[in-house]
């Protein structure tokens, strides 16, 4: 027992001297090589890695194969195996911050294309007309706080109203048919004030459009 | 080869009311197109002109145009006006877009865009247009056409197209070919065509004129109604269906219909070409010139 356990030892000093801190060092050098201010936090990070716990761990190995009634030759095989996985994830983590970076990189480009979208879509409020998901009062409205004096002129005025009307009306009819038997003409009642509504948004857009 | 030509004018309209300074800067480029590609206009608040002609170059001509109280005002404006003219891979795009500064609280002018394209006849097209006028002629290749809150204009065009359009009018004059059309709020009037058609519609009334008697259509409307003139009934096979809507139609037609409302009849000989109306909640009118 006392023999193998020399010999685990003497194996376990054997791997003291394998340079593992050359290694990261050596990885280091190519990021430094390949250096891209981007790049600065990988290579700091790898120096961070350098003092990572593998020399403590080698000793603490080292100290346990000294204290017999602690330790033995199975669990110093896990503690070795344990090492590799760290060694291991270390690896995978490098790559994964690298991919990320990538990733990064795409996302800066895009917030370019955000960018014009905003500075067009200006937000002017206080003009009296309402935001809405309805594409001709979202023209309108867009426009007429650009180009006030068109929206004042009072035919195009009293088409909004009507517009607007319309609307409403056509919301009354949607709760009226929910309620009434007689739901086929009121349907067709419906589909006129679907259409006479549409007629009068393409003449207000038509009066945005060219004054 | 490239050229590119810039100008500036600047005239005074007048009105009963007012004067208004108008600033036109004219924009024109010419590129040779690669056969295959897709010439690609997109626009935004635009009157777009695309025709065909007998070059293989393209030539666009972009108008940015600025009505203001003062010439100073009109020229300081006219800038928020962007356009785009370039080739990326297999695509010439064009396209217009208004660029207005983050602090700018109110525009004291109005702008307007005008995009002219000249295309070779075999070029394929893609045009898109939001709250703008397209209007295409003269055009014999493989297009397809996008509009929303616009006005759109075919004329003599013979291929195979497709067109959507959402809120908007339609008007396509003299057209042959394949023809697929997919409306929501859009009035449409088709005269004179010749070939296939396939018509979707959804609350948009659909007329059709002066049909040729080798041509075949199919309507299929929700919430629309529909109106086909033709020179005589016997000239095609029918499928007419119609679903909470009434048919008027001539009385060869009638004495198969039972009742004005909910009618559905066949009629015909299979070998003639066919039309086929069918709509819900919305009315048929067949008229025998």
């Amino acid at each position: 027992m006392e023999e193998k356990r020399e010999n685990l030892k003497r194996a376990i000093e054997g791997l003291k001297s394998y340079e593992a801190p050359d290694v990261w060092s050596a990885i280091n050098e190519k990021l430094v090589a390949d250096t891209e201010e981007g790049k600065e936090h990988l290579a700091s990070a790898v120096d961070g890695m350098k003092d990572m716990p593998a020399p403590d761990v080698w000793a603490e190995i080292s100290d346990k194969l000294d204290d017999s009634h602690k330790s033995d030759n199975s669990s110093n095989r896990k503690t070795l195996w344990a090492v590799a996985a760290s060694i291991s994830l270390l690896i995978a983590a490098v790559w994964v911050f690298q991919q990320s970076n990538t990733e990064v990189d795409l996302i800066t480009s895009s917030d370019y294309t955000t960018e014009e979208v905003e500075v067009f879509e200006v937000d002017f409020s206080g003009r009296g007309f309402k935001s809405t998901n309805d594409g001709v009062l979202g023209y309108v409205d867009k426009n007429c706080k650009l180009m006030m004096t068109k929206c004042e002129d009072p035919k195009f005025k009293g088409l909004y109203d009507t517009y607007l009307e319309l609307g409403r009306a056509k919301e009354e009819l949607k709760e009226k048919l929910a309620e009434t038997s007689n739901k086929e003409q009121l349907y067709k009642y419906l589909i006129r004030l679907e259409k006479d509504q549409t007629e009068i948004g393409k003449n207000l857009l038509k009066m945005i459009r060219y004054s | 080869m490239l050229t590119m030509l810039l100008y500036l004018g600047v005239i005074v309209i007048a009105s009963a009311q007012t004067k208004v300074e108008v600033l036109t800067k004219t924009v024109e480029k010419n590129f040779g197109y690669i056969p295959g590609n897709t010439i690609k206009v997109i626009g935004e608040s635009a009157r777009i002109n695309v025709t065909g002609w007998d070059r293989s170059e393209v030539k666009v001509v972009i108008k940015l145009i600025s009505k203001g109280l003062t010439k100073k005002e009109a020229e300081v404006e006219l800038e928020f006006q962007k356009f785009l003219i370039k080739t990326f891979d297999e695509e010439h795009v064009i396209k217009n877009f208004l660029l207005i500064p983050n602090e700018l609280k109110e525009l004291k002018t109005i702008q307007e865009t005008e995009i002219q394209v000249f295309v070779p006849f075999q070029a394929m097209l893609y045009v898109e247009n939001q709250y703008g006028e397209t209007s295409m002629n003269n055009l014999e290749q493989k297009f397809k056409v996008k509009s929303e809150y616009g006005y759109i204009e075919l004329s003599q065009v013979d291929g195979d197209f497709e067109l959507e359009s959402n809120f908007g009018d339609l008007l396509i004059g003299n057209a042959s070919g394949e023809m697929k059309l997919t409306l929501h709020l859009t009035k449409t009037t088709v005269d004179n065509f010749n070939g296939k058609a396939n018509i979707k519609s959804n609350l948009g009334d659909v007329s059709i004129k002066r049909l040729t008697t080798s041509s075949s259509v199919k309507v299929n409307s929700t919430k629309s109604d529909v109106r086909l003139e033709i020179d005589s009934i016997d000239d095609y096979s029918w499928f007419v269906k119609s679903k909470y809507g009434a048919l008027k139609a001539p009385s060869l037609f009638l004495k198969y219909n039972e009742a004005k409302s909910g009618v559905k009849l066949e009629y015909g000989s299979a070998a003639k070409p066919k039309v086929t109306v069918t709509t819900d909640f919305g009315e048929i009118d067949i008229i025998e010139l």
